[in-house]
């Protein structure tokens, strides 16, 4: 299974998403204290690192409730 | 919890379309969102099947007769082509889902859900500001 997200679970932990290489399945689990925190931070990163990441900002920016709704 | 069979038949159809996505449904009905009470047409904009409230990004678990539970967002991962993908987990069975992001979301919420485990470390991150 390969890392495929971080999330934050209800208690501020942050919690380790997998897919299933095969076969697609979702798992999460807790991160443990010795996980390379470097890859962890890269990880979490990937979103903010996407090139439409300024375009949301400026689509909330112009719209206050932040959709078209 | 979730049976292997019922994985496999979603492994064939999440390869049709993405691999990240596993929301098999072949039919979209119109359904009103289990979170914010909005209703909501089976067909988004863009002409593919809606799976979550554009409004609060909730979903209902129906997928593949699934329990009917609310879903809550809780992450924003990235797919193979660079689009965004939300991460739901089912509030009756646990299970977590994988549906696209569309154009007409909320992108308030879209935002808070992808920087909130930067902006809830569980170590600090002035660290990485010298690399």
């Amino acid at each position: 299974m390969a890392p495929l997200t971080v999330g934050v679970r209800d208690n501020g932990e942050w919690m380790l998403v997998h897919q299933c290489r095969g076969c697609g399945t979702l798992r999460a689990n807790r991160i443990a204290g010795d996980d390379n925190a470097l890859a962890l931070v890269r990880l979490a990163l990937r979103p903010l690192a996407d090139g439409r990441f300024a375009e949301r900002a400026r689509r909330i920016s112009e719209q206050p409730d932040g959709g078209d709704r | 919890m979730s049976d292997n069979t019922t994985d496999a038949t979603h492994a064939n159809n999440a390869a049709q379309t993405d691999h990240i996505v596993r929301n098999n449904r072949t039919a979209y009905d119109d359904f009103s969102c289990p979170h914010c009470g909005l209703n909501l047409p089976g067909t988004a904009p863009d002409g593919g099947g809606r799976t979550h409230c554009p409004n609060c990004l909730h979903a209902r678990h129906v997928d593949a007769a699934r329990c009917g539970r609310s879903m809550t967002p809780i992450s924003i991962a990235v797919a193979s082509g660079g689009d965004w993908t939300l991460i739901h987990r089912c509030a009756g069975c646990r299970e977590l889902v994988a549906s696209r992001v569309r154009d007409d979301d909320n992108q308030l919420l879209l935002m808070r859900t992808a920087v909130r485990p930067l902006a809830q470390p569980p170590f600090p991150l002035d660290a990485f500001g010298d690399l």
